[in-house]
């Protein structure tokens, strides 16, 4: 399965947060330092394992947790109509 | 030239007509930035970026028209011209002039607007935005009495450079009389404002003529029913969508440039300063205790509560 943005999204460091707007679904959304991280790595599409193996190494989660909470965090990307998911 | 000065957004205009609820400010030593004139305005332009059926933009100039008012041209963020319609008096069309034109002439200048109202507490804006009618003119009127100078009433332009600066506007206050009232400002009080029943232009006790970098911002939230006041700071996320919500913004920044103009403002505003929402009653009976909670939370953030 492999993740990418979609969308007109502009975005802005805030603080720790970086702040998004889609001026065509009227939307802001704010991510947190991990989110960011998987938002620059989805930049091209991007296997989702591997999104995972990077994430394992950069921060301290297990690959269970690791997954089940990219996986959430993707799909409210693809609710709000940042990214898209296809399967292989 | 015009035969009258104005500061407005911290340039100095020349205007032909008299701007009304704008304080005359003649500074002789001062070149000035923006003239106002009367004169024929163009039906259309040739190479149209954004096009609406009041608003025409290009690189060097933007049209737009208030139907049955006048069409306003506005030139290298420098020079407007009005041309009244269907006989309209000039009298009528002067409040457009300081508003929807000056507004997008600031676009042109690379300036942002917010529907805000600003004070100076110790040397940095405290502002005050929300929908109109949140009260925003209020407090200020309150703060300004207080001794807190009025930097900004409504119009807030925000010069982003490398630190956001708040330019100061010599419009006046414009409050309602059960507000001059309440707040004792009766000998302040001067004309009706235009086609506003009950609405006044007051005087600021104070006012500050400088730019400012920006302390705080204030989002002003009713509650229903009111219990009390209170502070809280908000989210990034939050803030951005709140200033952006509060941009002073005639028709035309529907535009994406102008869209991502704003966001990149809003963002750089909330990089500056901490954005708060204030929540309190829609009454008039809460401003001293909101004036009070305001002090103490100017000291808990490091804004020294009273210029001296």
């Amino acid at each position: 399965m492999t993740a990418r943005r979609i969308g007109d999204w502009l975005t802005a460091k805030v603080g720790e947060e970086l702040v998004m707007m889609s001026a065509e679904h009227g939307k802001f959304l704010g991510l947190n330092e991990v989110g960011t991280r998987v938002w620059e790595l989805i930049e091209a599409p991007c296997e989702v394992a591997d999104l995972c193996r990077t994430l394992e190494r950069e921060f301290e989660v297990t690959p269970e947790v690791c997954r089940a909470e990219v996986e959430a965090f993707l799909n409210e990307l693809v609710e709000n109509g940042a990214a898209a998911l296809n399967l292989p | 030239l015009g035969a009258y000065s104005y500061r407005i957004a911290g340039l100095s205009v020349s205007s032909v007509v008299v701007l009304p609820g704008i304080a005359n400010f003649a500074d002789d030593n001062r070149p000035v930035d923006v003239t106002i004139h009367q004169g024929a305005v163009e039906g259309t332009l040739s190479a149209t970026d954004v096009s609406s059926p009041f608003w025409q933009i290009d690189r060097e100039q933007i049209l737009f028209r208030i139907p049955n008012i006048a069409r306003f041209q506005l030139r290298a963020g420098n020079e407007i011209t009005f041309e009244a319609e269907n006989g309209t008096p000039i009298e009528d069309v002067a409040p457009f002039l300081a508003g929807s034109a000056f507004g997008a002439l600031l676009h042109q200048r690379g300036l942002v607007v917010l529907h805000a109202s600003a004070v100076r507490v110790a040397d940095k804006a405290v502002l005050f935005c929300g929908p109109s009618g949140a009260g925003k003119s209020t407090i200020a009127a309150v703060l300004a009495k207080r001794s807190y100078p009025l930097v900004a009433d409504d119009f807030c332009a925000i010069d982003l450079g490398a630190v956001p600066m708040v330019q100061p506007d010599a419009r006046q206050l414009k409050l309602w009389s059960v507000a001059i009232e309440r707040l004792g400002l009766g000998a302040n009080c001067g004309a009706p404002v235009y086609r506003r029943a009950d609405k006044y232009f007051v005087e600021p006790n104070e006012a500050s003529d400088e730019p400012l970098p920006i302390g705080a911002v204030y989002v002003l939230w009713e509650t229903h029913p009111p219990p009390t006041s209170c502070v809280e700071p908000l989210k990034p996320v939050d803030a951005v969508a709140l200033l952006i919500q509060n941009a002073y913004r005639p028709q035309m920044t529907s535009g994406m440039d102008q869209r991502a103009q704003y966001f990149k403002a809003a963002a750089a505003i909330a990089n500056a300063a901490q954005i708060f929402r204030l929540t309190r009653p829609q009454n008039l009976a809460d401003l001293p205790d909101i004036v009070s909670r305001l002090e103490c939370h100017w000291a808990a953030i490091g804004l020294t509560a009273r210029v001296a």
